[in-house]
């Protein structure tokens, strides 16, 4: 008999406490790891925790709409065969919450760094150590898109997750906003650090810019990833979202256009648009959008890419048929060797509507 | 991200904007302090130092210290200001509008539409208002909704750090006159604020918390006072919404009207006496356009209908308290 | 510096323009076209003629209730003026200002303002304005007996001595601020004296001489332009009707009225120039009649105006709200 606590996960440095928004497994049912077990909401987004040890459910303790901190039990797994009497007391015995005991060496786990790279003030996100790790967001979006995957991968490698220029809290200017350009920018904070032969995970037009640093420096990069990614055979871009954000003068035209990422509308909270807000409101953010936004559509960056992939080492592709800005590659077109995997359960948002997935996808390539 | 005050990010927007555009020009009585003594020039910036380190930056020029005519110094800053500079004008304290009002609504306020569109009067008024520092009746007024009614004029109140930066500099990029109302309550509350420069659009609110049993609406310093009510009523159970119009004018009618279709109880929390107050204002919207929304009678937290009176213990009864927001809000269920 | 040819007719086409205007306006309002109420320049157009002569479009001016003369003065068109009067479409400011809140920003002409005392702090911030951007132009504030006794006057006049801004203060004292009398509501011995304890520069001319406001105004721009801080005018007029259209003046007696007719400011200009033998009194009954006919087809047209589109009405209270 094992007696298993479920607890409020820590998803991002910033979550405190989550809600309970619906239990998808019920008293009784067995559970397999790995299987969906709660949607919770959290201030950024709504997730859906994973069960981290099979059993059977024996008891639920956060009911739907209740808020709870990180760490706090809210449900018990028995494998094998327990008394209500050896659950009580494994409940009575449980701290009321349990959170990550270093809170100094947690809040370390992801250090903050600026590094100068050709001039731009670029800022990088640290975590963890080890083989390394890139992490590229994708346009109007920042380091912590990856916020599950660093904490998922910060156990088993060096990650490094810069805020692209234009992006985040780096410097506005994009020079002639070119795939070249961005790349480059991308290899000087590399060099800066010190890294060579990284995995390079790239989304959207992350995922164009880790292609391109692949054609350009192939010293940097040893393997790529790329989650949802611009500039694929068969892939589409919207500009539907794209000139949603670089037009957007209020959250709600910001909060309309982040929906089209996601497969579930719902999964936008306030703090999600609200981050993204506050990064576009800051001077010369959309005139950074605005330039990349005409580079793509205008399409020749891209079109060179696609012309090259052949020469791209050893890459793991991460779609979805739900995507509605990049749209499903055609896989027929993609040079044979890639490993392509359908997260059909995400829109264009795979690291954050199915984080876990992405993580273990990976984790397996460090 | 940095943490700095509320004081600070009002000081960071102005050095900033005058940095950025040398029309940007500060008057007002000590805005750099000490003009004409025999110490140190510059060094007091503002009788809440909100302005401190701008003088010894941009020089008298451009930090210009007046008499203390209120009546000369908002009417000279309109008349830069229609004459292409783009001025921001200290009024220190709100309760000062009695002396200069005809420069803020007869003229500032009006140009534009008096004389056909033709003018553009980009000024700025920053002035501070509310109770709370024992400062007696005729420096501890709020004095919003007198200036919420004038057409032509906008009006702003920031509640936290954040907001006070990036509204002021979009108050100084506006090419209508604003009224900048800082709480003094807030002066000291700290929060994350960019370093760099970021513009709030007006009359976007702020939805601070989400919660489907009711929606409290609070201006300025009452921000933070709701949030508190929130806390204390999710304890119970009751999950609200706060929401932050964060300007008076324009107001942010359509986010109070959504949140309302959601949770169908509202409370409004004015630090103002209640008759002609945005709680009447905001009450009214409610009962004009989303009748058929209302779960129950929209609860006013007000001041009372009285000055601000000087002993402590008058003065914390005239402000709405927290104990009052959440007892307000627990009528309404 | 000597007046040319041109320079008197302009002088004299400025203060005739007025003349007509005014009397025009007179007359509209006893038809009934003007709405609402209506004062005029007449008997002070030597004043507004004088101050603004040698103003440019880039130098600004603050004017009052009694705002036309400062107006036609400052270069506004004489249509768009009556077309505004009449609350008409097409008026200089839409029909939404009316006769106290005409304002041509690009003639520099920031506003009549019906509000007593309040255009000087406004040309004070004007003044700062030409101060910083080193123009070298200047700012007028004018005002009548009546604001010289506002706090808004005064202390625009200590802040224009203090910012030490190039800004000129106009007095035009026609004796009366609406029905009482200078000599009573005014305490000080005179507005010069007033002025002077400020701190500026100050003097007194015959509003009703062309010649006299003229040269004095000479002397005010150069202090001022020279960065010598403000200076303050004050020009003696007299008003020929009351305080507004229809007014019956019975506080004036009726020898005052025959003395400011008398004085009429036109009829002085008419008899200088043709005494010196600098314009044919021919020349200038040919202005009057240019001048006669344009206010007549000015005023026609206003009349058959069509009145603003109600659209307007919520327009341009903002730039963008």
């Amino acid at each position: 008999m094992t007696i298993k606590a479920i607890r409020m996960p820590k998803w991002g440095l910033a979550m405190e406490e989550g809600t309970i928004i619906e239990w998808l497994k019920s008293i009784g049912d067995d559970v397999a790891e790995g299987d969906d077990l709660i949607d919770i909401e959290t201030t950024k987004i709504t997730n859906t925790l994973q069960a981290t040890n099979s059993g059977r459910l024996v008891r639920i303790l956060a009911g739907e709409d209740e808020v709870m901190p990180v760490g706090a039990l809210i449900g018990v797994l028995v494998e094998g065969k327990a008394s209500e009497d050896d659950i009580d007391a494994f409940i009575a015995a449980s701290p009321v919450a349990v959170v990550e005991e270093d809170e100094g060496e947690e809040t370390a786990s992801l250090a903050l760094q600026t590094v100068e790279a050709r001039g731009k003030r670029i800022n990088v996100g640290l975590a963890g150590s080890g083989p390394a790790i890139v992490l590229l967001h994708g346009f109007s979006g920042d380091l912590n898109n990856w916020m599950f995957t660093i904490e998922d991968l910060k156990g088993v490698a060096r990650v490094i997750a810069p805020d692209l220029p234009g992006h985040g809290a780096s410097e506005k200017a994009v020079g002639d906003g070119t795939l070249a350009t961005m790349a480059g920018d991308v290899a000087a904070v590399l060099d800066d650090l010190g890294v060579a032969d990284a995995v390079v995970a790239g989304h959207s037009l992350g995922g164009a810019i880790a292609m391109q640093l692949a054609l350009d420096r192939p010293d940097l990069v040893s393997r790529l990833a790329l989650v949802c990614p611009a500039g694929l055979p068969g892939g589409t871009l919207s500009d539907e979202f794209l000139s949603a954000i670089v037009t957007a003068e209020k959250a709600r035209d910001v909060k309309k256009a982040l929906q089209l990422l996601v497969r579930d509308p719902d999964t936008v909270s306030r703090d999600m648009v609200d981050g993204v807000v506050r990064m576009l409101r800051l001077d010369g953010a959309q005139a950074a959008l605005g330039l990349l936004r005409e580079r793509m559509l205008e399409g020749s960056d891209m079109a060179a890419l696609r012309a090259r992939l052949g020469e791209l080492p050893e890459t793991t592709l991460i779609a979805s048929h739900n995507d509605a800005i990049v749209g499903a590659p055609d896989t027929a077109a993609l040079p044979p060797g890639w490993s392509v995997h359908w997260l059909d359960e995400a829109g264009h948002l795979p690291q954050l509507e199915a984080a876990s997935r992405v993580g273990a996808l990976l984790r397996e390539l460090i | 991200m940095a943490v700095i005050s509320y004081r600070k990010a009002i000081n960071q927007a102005l050095e900033q904007e005058m940095a950025r555009d040398e029309s940007v020009i500060l008057m007002g009585i000590d805005v750099g302090g000490g003009t004409g003594g025999s110490g140190d020039v510059g060094s007091v910036g503002g009788v809440m130092g909100v302005t401190k380190g701008l003088y010894p930056k941009f020089g008298p020029d451009r930090v210009i210290d007046t008499p203390i005519s209120e009546s000369a110094i908002i009417g000279a800053a309109a008349g830069a200001a229609v004459t292409g500079m783009r001025p921001v004008a200290e009024l220190m304290f709100v309760d000062f509008i009695g002396v200069c009002l005809d420069q803020i609504y007869n003229q500032a306020a009006k140009f534009r539409y008096m004389f056909g569109g033709k003018a553009r009067t980009p000024l700025v008024i920053r002035t501070m208002g509310g109770a709370g520092m024992r400062a007696g009746a005729q420096h501890s007024q709020n004095l919003h909704p007198i200036l919420t009614m004038i057409p032509g004029l906008k009006v702003v109140m920031p509640s936290n750090p954040y907001d006070a930066k990036g509204l002021l500099i979009k108050a100084i990029r506006d090419d209508d006159p604003v009224v900048f109302l800082e709480s003094k309550a807030l002066y000291d509350m700290k929060g994350e604020v960019p370093e760099e420069a970021y513009e709030i659009p007006f009359g976007e609110a702020n939805i601070l918390r989400d919660g489907r049993d009711a929606t409290i609406v609070a201006f300025g310093a009452m921000v933070p006072r709701a949030m508190q009510a929130a806390d204390r009523l999710a304890k119970d159970g009751v999950k609200v919404t706060v929401l932050d119009p964060r300007t008076t004018s324009p107001l942010d009618e359509e986010a109070i009207l959504d949140s309302l279709d959601e949770t169908g109880r509202l409370i409004v929390v004015d630090e103002s006496p209640p008759r002609c107050s945005l709680a009447a204002d905001v009450a009214a919207l409610a009962v004009s356009q989303a009748f058929d929304a209302l779960k129950a009678p929209v609860g006013m937290v007000t001041c009372p209908h009285t000055p601000v009176p000087f002993a402590p213990n008058l003065e914390d009864a005239y402000i709405p308290s927290v104990e009052r927001i959440v007892e307000a809000v627990k009528n309404t269920l | 510096m000597q007046l040319n040819r041109d320079d008197l007719k302009r002088a004299y086409r400025t203060m005739m323009t007025i003349r007509a205007f005014e009397e025009r306006v007179e007359k509209e309002f006893a038809d009934g076209t003007i709405p609402g109420f209506a004062h005029v320049y007449l008997g002070q157009e030597a004043s507004g003629t004088g101050i603004c002569f040698d103003l440019t479009d880039e130098d600004q001016i603050g004017s009052t209730h009694r705002g036309h003369g400062h107006c036609i003065a400052k270069g506004c068109e004489v249509e768009g003026m009556f077309l505004e009067i009449m609350g008409k479409q097409g008026g200089i400011c839409g029909g939404k200002g009316g006769s106290m809140h005409i304002a041509d920003m690009d003639k520099g002409m920031l506003g009549a303002n019906a509000i007593v005392g309040g255009s000087p702090p406004i040309a004070v911030g004007a003044a700062l304005t030409q101060k910083l951007r080193r123009t070298g132009r200047v700012a007028v504030a004018f005002s009548g007996d009546g604001a010289s006794n506002q706090g808004t006057t005064l202390e625009a006049m200590n802040m224009a001595v203090v910012l030490q801004v190039p800004m000129i203060f106009v007095f035009e004292n026609n004796g009366y601020g609406e029905f009482t009398s200078a000599e009573y509501s005014v305490g000080a011995p005179s507005l010069t004296d007033r002025a002077a304890a400020f701190g500026m520069p100050a003097q007194s001319v015959d509003g009703g001489d062309f010649f006299a406001v003229q040269a004095a105004m000479r002397e005010a721009l150069e202090h001022a332009r020279a960065g010598k801080g403000p200076y303050a005018l004050e020009t003696h007029c007299a008003r020929f009707l009351g305080h507004f259209v229809g007014d019956p003046q019975k506080y004036r007696g009726p020898d005052e009225l025959a003395a400011a007719r008398a004085n009429d400011p036109i009829l002085r200009f008419r008899s200088k120039v043709a005494d010196a033998a600098l314009l044919e009194t021919a020349e200038l009954d040919e202005i009057d009649a240019e001048v006669r006919a344009r206010i007549d087809a000015a005023a026609a047209a206003a009349r058959e105006a069509p009145l603003p589109a109600l659209a307007t009405l919520e327009a341009d209270v903002y730039v963008k709200y």
